[in-house]
């Protein structure tokens, strides 16, 4: 009888734990920012690669990937991550490797203006008049509608702990990664979407950057052909 | 014989108790922004915004207003400053929180009363909050950074973290006890760097730090304009 019960109890924990650690491991999105019927009026989506900070959590001192032994697989991931999200939401990714090499050389320094001004191009706020000149290059020689921006940052902080021994004290990890991606139009500037997910760790393995962007994507709008004239 | 075993033992105390003490003194926090003509501004008044949430994740509960707003307000006000807390961030202006986290230091200085002359904005960056098992996790992040209206530049700038858990039966009962002060160490963490108000004679010359804590762990980042102490 008191064994059947320890085996209850150790059953009923080992449940609790399980469902909290698979809670722990979640990670977030806020509401994606769409446009009003929720489709993306474009074919052709040019995609720029992730522009990638790492910074410390505590002072914002930029810091290299190498330094924080993070395998950095966010950079080479995340384009691809985009890229099948797209093709299999119906529309046509064009990734800077998918590109012959005349264009490469006409789009390069334009490439990496809007590369570098990744973190201002996926704001809201920020309106993207100053970029159009920068776009209609990209538009014009690549033949694209669209544009994907991707910004990541990866804060590092303290790891945590636990001083199970003495205290009972439980700190939490204060490192995260978050990534904030925009789909913008190549001739006006408009947002067609937005969204942005956050994992509270450094994306020291592949399974934190799949939870990431899976999160990034969950509630990614279908494809909707351009009516004509509009 | 027995003499030397207690000289001996009494250099390792000694030597244990040097080394405890060295550490208690702790490093000094540098802001990661200051403005090397602070105290020559003559800021007496700040306009305290109201506080901007640009958390990604915004699961956990928190009162801006309780428990963020009005302590940095009593910060601020033990600092020497005489606190303004506007219900708007501009007057006639349709401004969003949202909107006022994503921008940049020109667009912010366009906020606030006319007739105002530094706005303080505090962004709360991240908070999470879980139960794991037995265990409370809490951690909270922020930012703040003082705007001076006219001259459309940050003056000061700074973040804290605060962090906290426990573990075991009691984490339940005193969760509330340890998040309260995971708050409170992030809100002090990040104004600790804010300078006093400058008394007239410092106005031109020195800037005061105010009170150090004694637990940052921070360093100077290389390209922060280091302030007269």
């Amino acid at each position: 009888m008191r064994k059947n019960n320890i085996i209850l109890i150790g059953s009923i924990l080992a449940v609790i734990t399980i469902l909290c650690c698979a809670y722990s491991y979640t990670s977030f999105c806020e509401q994606p920012i769409t446009t009003a019927d929720s489709k993306i009026p474009c074919d052709n989506i040019f995609i720029l690669e992730p522009f990638i900070v790492y910074e410390d959590a505590y002072n914002e001192q930029n810091l290299h990937a190498v330094d924080i032994n993070v395998k950095s697989m966010i950079d080479s991931e995340t384009s691809i991550f985009a890229m099948d999200v797209l093709s299999k939401s119906g529309f046509k990714p064009l990734g800077i490797g998918a590109i012959t090499s005349e264009q490469k050389t006409a789009i390069e320094n334009t490439y990496n203006v809007l590369q570098n001004k990744s973190e201002e191009l996926v704001r809201q706020w920020k309106d993207k008049g100053s970029f159009l000149k920068d776009f209609e290059i990209i538009n014009n020689t690549c033949k694209a509608d669209a544009l994907l921006v991707q910004f990541v940052k990866v804060k590092v902080g303290s790891p945590g702990g636990w001083d199970f021994m003495f205290t009972g004290n439980v700190i939490p990890d204060s490192s995260t990664t978050s990534i904030k991606a925009a789909i913008l139009d190549l001739k006006t500037g408009k947002t067609y979407w937005s969204n942005s997910s956050i994992e509270r760790t450094i994306p020291n393995n592949n399974s934190v950057v799949k939870r990431l962007l899976n999160t990034l994507y969950s509630k990614f709008p279908g494809y909707t052909k351009k009516e004509a004239g509009k | 014989m027995n003499i030397n075993k207690y000289f001996l033992f009494g250099m390792v105390l000694l030597c244990v108790s040097i080394i405890s003490l060295s550490g208690c003194a702790g490093v000094q926090k540098m802001p990661i922004k200051l403005d090397p003509n602070f105290n020559a501004k003559g800021i007496d008044t700040i306009v305290l915004m109201q506080i901007v949430d640009r958390r990604i994740d915004k699961k956990a509960n928190i009162d801006l207003e309780k428990e963020i707003r009005i302590p940095t307000k009593k910060i601020l006000e033990k600092k020497g400053y005489t606190v303004v807390m506007p219900d708007t961030f501009g007057e006639g202006m349709n401004v969003s929180a949202n909107d006022v986290g994503e921008m940049g230091v020109e667009d912010l200085a366009t906020l606030g009363p006319k007739d105002s002359k530094v706005l303080l904005f505090i962004y709360l960056e991240d908070v999470s909050e879980s139960y794991i098992v037995l265990a409370y996790t809490f951690k909270i992040e922020a930012t703040g950074s003082l705007i001076h209206k006219q001259e459309k530049i940050e003056l000061w700038r700074d973040k804290g973290i605060g962090a906290c858990g426990q573990g075991g039966l009691i984490s339940g009962v005193f969760s509330g006890v340890d998040r309260a002060a995971a708050i409170e160490g992030c809100r002090d963490s990040m104004l600790v760097t804010l300078p006093k108000v400058a008394k007239a004679e410092q106005r031109p010359g020195k800037s005061d730090l105010g009170n150090i804590s004694s637990q940052s762990r921070q360093t100077m980042p290389a390209d922060v304009v280091k302030p007269a102490i």
